[in-house]
């Protein structure tokens, strides 16, 4: 992001502030020119850098005059979003001369760019010419601050504020260092003072709305983010109205402000926490997880951040990163939820007994996490293990009623040949949620299973009505037509989701299986090709496409698909 | 939801796949081979493109003179004894060898039993002789003109006046209609040889042929016997201009035609014309789809109409420019108009409104079915040959049952209502003037008839009926108790075995594997003919053939038509002398079904009025044949005389006439009361699968009273009668005559095969003396027709001779069928002669051994009479142990005495309907 719309005017008196020794001594009239140039074109809204560039192609200039166009234009560069660039002015600034006015300067960029350590060493190095020095202490008193050094960077700028209450940022930093060192009574009497004195700057105003928000007074912390946003505060005043938002409970508004955060790496590390799990909550898990990388870099991972991190990186599946997060987490912190949850997941595709096992260590870290609880459910599920998987749904819908969960609970109790509990889960589902579909395709799927056919027929035209390209329904209709022989209203189905899910393995796999079913085998290896393209692992259209091959005349094809088949799927023969 | 599929789905079936060759030589002769390896003979097939359209006025009937022609003598053949030839391979002349001609196109057909290097040579040899050897030799012309004139003779029926005026009304201009293949009496009487050879010059060449060749051949081989055959085969000239085809002229108003009621049931007919246009590369399946969905609607239309029999489209005509597409009617006098404004109605709402999905989805079920069934066994070799043959006509390419049924699917994808209707817009435009012809005593002024036809058309259409799946419920068509227990098994044969179930019904189930998915069904059923009184023998079979279009008590013949038209559910049944029987080749995954629908009938046939206008049609149509038919009438006057009473119970036409549908009921009734049933299934089916199926269906019946079979009530001739000569009338045409002869042959019941043998191959000896005799020698007929009567289980049967030529022939050709037989009967028989007759039958023989229908006869009635196992088994050759003394000792034995003549000419009254020479 450039930041285009800072005045030209707050530009040039930056430059002003950061070179004293500009105003004083006396110039040649080429590198005056040209350090005039160099310095118009940044006070110019939408400038550009020609002009120091210009100057800097200059081989006579040299020295101080060098640096200085490197200090300017080192600044034109920050503000221009140039991180890397201004870095690279800074360092030149310091080859070229080290007089206390070009060291501050330097200092000032390199705090911007995230270098504090080398800014509070610029800023000392100023000192020991200019002890007193109030820009000098108020660049030590920052970089201290940046540096997690709060208690050294209060009687530095303290010392200032008694002395020179009007020097440039002092009371924001000043009050930044208070809040950091948690006198929060003690900034906000600085805040104070500074707006009567009419001291305030755009930081100091991201200060109070800080404190506004410890005191969780979202509203007023909003408003003054705001402000900071409006005003110059970057990145940090976005990152911090997020934190806002978030806690209101606006993840929208948050994420929005988060998506303004063009460097993670230069926030505070308290923001950047709170951005990686904004993040993960907002599904933006490539930046979550970028952001959880930094944080591991700076060795603040907690088992919790870990946990989070596991479930971003599962979100991107990178498995095997996942894993070794998930179970450092669950390690470290036996009743870490998140990590078992990944644990579980990843395990689901694989081993189900395994996963079931995950879900069942974060069910007894927390009872009342309806994931857990989804987990253990769907994975006994999966198991037949009915009883187990019933018990988990109950405990889903104490949590939070739902239809899914009801869906589910009825699959569970038609396992367990409770068909009147079944059914009356679905009734259930159907009048909490009536304009769900897929508790239409659950109860069709209750009637099919029951080989209820018309009745079916008449829930996934229900769940159709709700949604026409629904892929499941439309599959489950042309099951349907497919098993009473109707197999061109079951074409009509499966191609009307093709049409709005071209290329869905599993409607591809089952036009390929009717056309079979039609005795049309040259259109059924057609589009089991095609199926098996797009899922090379579906056994089902395998064997469908043996079968087809071999009533073709095909017989070594269709003995390949066969074996492949039963390979992927031993109980393939049985099921079928 | 994936696991149904393939428990419902039996075991894939593959089947070898033909493969096409195509190419041209130099010439211009375009070949197909078809390499079948499943096929076990060689189909060859000439078809030159020109028929009677390419005759000029003054040369009508030359195309089919021409085919007459070529086996009168060739270049290679000059004495035109291809047929003795090819009989001494086994081929059947008529069936296996033969030619068509047509208006576009004359085709020679030729089937080798087997496939042998030089039975092939030898056939295409003849095919190139065929090509450009005939000789058209001047005496030969002579007596071919005899039998051309005769064949055409055959053809005229006092109908066809009526048929003419039909054709000429609605397909081309009047004027120009007169190109029947037969020709004219008086172009026939013209042509002569030079006219011949001209137009056998001008049209038989390379660049206007197609040689057809289908079995299991190896395409490479015989692409070089095809050049070495046919590469010398120069065209004479420059290719012809085929004639421009005739055209409809639009018509301002509709064009009434009122035709004499001479047909029965009567026909009347609505045709409307439009702009041919290019209808795109799936306009024959739409046309299938069409024709489907009409065809429902009109038989929807007629319901509860009692005199309209029928209603259904015919098949579309293409002229120069102008499509026609005829809607027909079969009704009684006085509802013709009726049924055209039914017509005109259906077509409306369907041209109006289009047809439903449901409709949609129907008709390409039932073109799916049809693919299936040939996709289902491998198609021989006869069917590839008539196939390619079919598609050149159309000008389709050939398509594998796989390919057809992809591309049926692929068009299946994007057929909408929409583009049905379309096409029905296309084909019966809004606004366009019909044609309209009427067949009815009762007929409405031609000017009321085009009134009416003018409301019709401005009449508000009614709403489009129902979907047709929502009309019939499913529902048993019959209540059955639970399946029947097996008491019985002999494994007869290692592929044949015989069950007994507890209700007495029997089942011989031999597996076999001729056609894959495929078996046959025969059911016999009581005593037939022998348990039946006198009084009711006419009405059992009578009965017996009508019951299938007459429905089931739960559900009549449309309605099962219309809910199971992609199964098998029709089969045939007719009695016989000693049961009534059933039969059915079917799919072997449908047995159950098929078997369902057996029992159905023989429990609760439902005999519904819908048969009603079908036996009066049946009535009127028998008394017609009777008078005016010339071989029916010596067969009859015959029938009267030797046996009066059975005469005037069973083949009068009083007696006909005097039926009631009850009638057929009853007499059925007692028959499928009583005796055994035996189920008889050979085919692809495992015995288990047969089990099943009949424990389910007959064997779930409720026992029934059985008793020993009925013998034989037979001799029904004395040996000691005096033989006779018998004149007789008839009404047809002016100066044709028929003739019947008799030779009563006594043998044992059940006799020695080899006796049985010895007559068989003594009437081919006949048919082959005859044939020389009476067409080839004399041309005064066309196709003597020579029956061996022998039922199984009688102790009498005949050799009968029926011959029809023109009146002053008559005598001359009954003198001559006399003739062969004295000679055959003095023992003028020679191996060669022996054999000619000897190898197609045991090609037959052999052909039937390779068919389920075959086995599955000779199976029934296996269980009822122990004696008939061992020959239906096989065993020793008799055929082959056939002796040039065997065959002549039979002649004498039968042919020595005089046979019993009837003689039926043309009454004295002035001139009626049919113009025959």
């Amino acid at each position: 992001m450039k930041l285009t719309l800072l005045a030209p005017s707050l530009l040039a008196g930056l430059v002003l502030t950061a070179s004293p020794a500009l105003a004083q001594e006396g110039l040649d009239p080429v590198v005056a020119e040209a350090t005039l140039a160099c310095g118009e074109s940044l006070s110019t809204p939408g400038g550009s850098f020609e002009a120091c560039d210009a100057a800097l192609a200059k081989d006579e200039l040299v020295g101080e005059d060098r640096a200085l166009i490197h200090m300017l234009r080192g600044n034109g560069r920050l503000f221009a979003g140039d991180v890397e660039g201004a870095s690279a002015d800074a360092d030149a600034i310091l080859v070229h001369a080290q007089t206390p006015a070009l060291m501050l300067g330097a200092a000032g960029i390199k705090l911007s760019v995230g270098e504090p350590a080398l800014a509070l060493n610029l800023a000392e190095r100023a000192l020991v010419v200019y002890p007193e020095n109030p820009d000098a202490l108020r660049l030590k008193g920052t970089a201290l601050i940046s540096l997690g050094r709060a208690e050294e960077a209060v009687p530095v700028l303290q010392e200032v504020w008694e002395r020179a209450p009007a020097t440039r940022n002092l009371a924001s930093q000043l009050a930044l260092a208070y809040l950091e060192t948690g006198e929060t009574a003690k900034a906000k009497t600085v805040i104070d003072a500074a707006l009567r004195a009419d001291l305030a700057d755009p930081l100091l105003i991201v200060i109070r709305g800080r404190l506004s928000l410890d005191r969780k007074a979202y509203a007023a912390a909003i408003e003054d983010f705001t402000l900071g946003v409006e005003h110059g505060q970057g990145q940090n005043a976005y990152a911090l109205r997020a934190e806002a938002y978030f806690m209101s409970g606006d993840l929208d508004a948050a994420k929005a402000d988060l998506a303004q955060v063009v460097e993670p790496r230069l926030l505070p590390l308290n923001s950047l926490v709170l951005y990686a799990i904004i993040m993960s909550f907002a599904e933006e898990h490539e930046r979550a997880a970028e952001a959880f990388e930094l944080l591991g870099a700076s060795d603040v991972m907690t088992p919790a951040m870990q946990a989070e991190y596991s479930g971003v990186l599962y979100s991107l599946e990178r498995p095997e990163e996942a894993r070794i997060q998930a179970m450092a987490a669950a390690a470290a912190e036996p009743k870490a939820v998140k990590a078992w949850l990944v644990l579980g997941h990843i395990a689901f595709a694989e081993d189900m007994r395994a996963a079931l096992g995950f879900y069942r260590r974060a069910v007894e870290a927390n009872p009342e996490h309806y994931e857990a609880q989804a987990g253990v459910a769907d994975s006994a599920l999966a198991l037949q293990e009915y009883e187990t998987a019933e018990k988990a749904f109950t405990a889903m819908l104490r949590l939070s009623p739902n239809a899914s969960a009801l869906v589910g609970r009825s699959d569970a109790r038609a396992g367990r040949d409770d068909l009147k509990g079944a059914w009356k889960d679905l009734d259930a589902a159907l009048v909490m949620a009536p304009s769900d579909p897929h508790v239409r395709a659950a109860r069709g799927d209750r009637h099919f299973f029951s080989g209820e056919m018309d009745a079916a027929r008449r829930e996934y035209d229900a769940g159709l009505a709700l949604a026409a390209d629904d892929a499941y329904l439309l599959l489950s209709r042309a099951s349907v037509f497919r098993d009473l022989g109707q197999f061109a209203a079951a074409l009509r189905d499966l191609n009307t989701g093709l049409a709005a899910h071209p290329d869905e393995p599993t409607l591809t796999a089952q036009k390929g299986i009717i056309y079979h079913l039609m005795d049309d085998n040259l259109s059924a290896v057609e589009w089991l090709d095609k199926a098996l393209a797009l899922n090379a692992h579906d056994s089902v259209a395998l064997w469908a496409r043996g079968r087809a091959k071999s009533a073709l005349g095909d017989a070594a094809g269709g003995a390949a698909d066969t074996a492949e088949a039963l390979r992927l799927n031993p109980n393939l023969a049985d099921r079928i | 939801m994936v696991s149904a599929w393939v428990l419902a789905h039996g075991p894939a079936h593959a089947q070898p796949v033909p493969a096409l060759t195509e190419g041209k030589l130099e010439n211009g002769l375009r070949y197909q081979i078809m390499e079948a390896p499943q096929a076990t003979g060689v189909s060859l097939r000439l078809r030159v493109w020109v028929g009677a359209q390419e005759e000029a006025r003054e040369e009508l009937g030359a195309a089919h003179f021409v085919e007459h022609m070529v086996f009168r003598g060739t270049r290679g053949r000059p004495q035109g004894d291809i047929d003795a030839v090819l009989a001494k391979r086994g081929v059947t002349i008529g069936r296996d060898h033969n030619a068509f001609t047509g208006r576009f196109d004359t085709t020679y057909h030729l089937d080798l039993p087997r496939y042998d290097a030089d039975d092939l040579a030898l056939g295409l040899g003849w095919l190139s002789e065929i090509a450009d050897g005939a000789l058209f030799r001047a005496a030969d012309v002579e007596i071919e003109r005899g039998v051309v004139l005769a064949e055409r003779r055959g053809t005229i029926t006092p109908q066809t006046p009526t048929n003419r005026a039909e054709a000429a009304f609605h397909n081309v201009a009047a004027e120009d209609y007169d190109r029947e293949v037969a020709g004219t009496p008086e172009s026939l009487a013209r042509l002569d040889a030079a006219q011949l050879r001209a137009f056998y010059r001008k049209w038989y060449r390379p660049d206007n042929s197609l040689l057809v060749i289908a079995g299991p051949v190896d395409a490479q081989q015989i692409q070089e016997e095809v050049k070495e055959r046919f590469g010398d085969w120069a065209a004479t000239g420059p290719k012809p201009d085929f004639t421009r085809l005739h055209d409809l002229a639009p018509l301002a108003e509709p064009a009434v035609l009122v035709l004499p009621p001479t047909r029965s049931p009567r026909r009347s007919l609505v045709c409307e014309s439009a702009p041919v246009v290019d209808r795109g590369p799936e306009a024959d399946l739409m046309d299938a789809v069409l024709e489907d969905i009409l065809a429902q609607r009109l038989v929807d239309a007629i319901q509860g109409q009692a005199d309209i029999y029928s209603l259904s489209s015919l098949a579309r005509s293409e002229l120069a420019t102008t499509t026609v597409y005829c809607i027909s009617a079969a009704h009684g006098d006085g509802a013709g108009a009726q049924a055209l404004a039914i017509g005109q109605q259906a077509m409306r709402v369907l041209r109006d409104a289009g047809p439903s999905q449901a409709e949609l989805d129907r008709a390409m079920d039932v073109q799916r079915a049809y693919v299936r069934g040939e996709g289902a066994a491998p198609p021989g070799n006869v069917e590839l040959a008539d196939e390619l043959l079919a598609l050149a006509f159309a000008g389709e390419p050939y398509r594998t049952p796989n390919e057809k049924m992809r591309r049926l699917n692929r068009f299946a994808e994007t057929l909408k209502p929409a583009d049905v209707q379309a096409a029905i817009s296309r084909l019966w435009p809004a606004g366009t003037q019909p044609r309209l012809s009427i067949e009815d005593a009762q007929a409405p002024e031609a000017a009321a008839l085009v009134n009416a036809w003018r409301a019709g058309q401005e009449a508000p259409i009614q709403a489009p009926q129902a979907g047709v799946a929502a009309a019939f419920p499913d529902a048993p068509l019959l209540e059955l108790g639970r399946p029947g227990k097996v008491v019985r098994r002999e494994a007869l044969e290692p592929d044949f075995t015989r069950l007994t179930f507890a209700n007495g019904v029997v089942l011989n189930v031999k597996r076999t594997e001729f056609a894959g998915g495929r078996s046959h069904v025969v059911v016999l059923i009581g005593d037939g003919r022998r348990g039946l009184s006198p009084t009711q023998r006419l009405a059992g079979e009578l009965g017996a053939v009508l019951m299938v279009d007459g429905g089931l008590e739960r559900m009549g013949a449309a309605q099962l038509a219309r809910r199971y038209a992609t199964v098998d559910w029709r089969f045939d049944a007719f009695l016989k002398d000693d049961a009534t029987a059933f039969e059915a080749a079917i799919f072997s995954a449908n047995l159950p079904f098929a078997l369902h629908v057996m029992a159905a009938y023989l429990q609760a046939p439902g005999f519904s009025a819908e048969l009603v206008p079908a036996l009066a049609a049946y009535a009127e149509q028998a008394a017609d044949v009777a008078r005016t038919d010339p071989a029916q009438a010596a067969h009859q006057a015959l029938v009267a005389k030797l046996w009066p009473q059975e005469f005037e119970r069973e083949m009068a036409p009083s007696a006909i006439a005097a039926l009631q549908i009850s009638d057929l009921k009853a007499a059925l009734a007692q028959d499928f009361s009583r005796g055994l049933i035996e189920v008889t299934i050979v085919g692809d089916v495992s015995e288990v699968a047969a089990r099943e199926a009949v424990a389910a269906s007959f064997g779930a019946l409720r026992g029934r009273r059985t008793r020993a079979p009925l013998r034989a009530q037979y001799l029904r001739l004395s040996p000691d009668r005096p033989a006779f000569v018998l004149e007789a009338e008839h009404e047809g045409p002016a100066n044709a005559a028929a003739a019947e002869l008799r030779w009563p042959l006594f043998v044992d019941e059940y006799g020695p095969r080899d006796r049985r043998l010895q007559v068989a191959v003594l009437a081919g000896l006949l048919e082959n003396e005859v044939t020389t005799e009476t067409r080839r020698r004399r041309g005064m007929t066309y196709t003597p027709d020579i029956t061996l009567d022998l039922p199984l289980a009688a102790d009498q049967g005949f050799i009968i001779v029926g011959v029809e030529s023109a009146e002053g022939d008559l005598d001359v050709v009954v003198r001559g069928v006399r003739q062969a037989a004295a000679r055959l009967a003095n023992g003028e028989i020679t191996p060669a002669m022996l054999d000619a007759v000897r190898r197609p039958i045991e090609a037959d023989v052999a052909a039937a051994r390779r068919e389920n229908a075959s086995w599955a006869w000779l199976l029934s009635g296996s269980s009822r009479d122990p004696r008939a196992l061992p020959s239906a088994l096989g065993g020793p050759d008799a055929l082959e142990r056939l002796t040039l003394d065997d065959v002549r000792a039979a002649a004498a034995q039968w042919l020595s005495p005089e046979p019993f003549v009837a003689l039926a000419r043309p009454t004295a009254t002035a001139s009626r309907p049919g113009d025959a020479p």
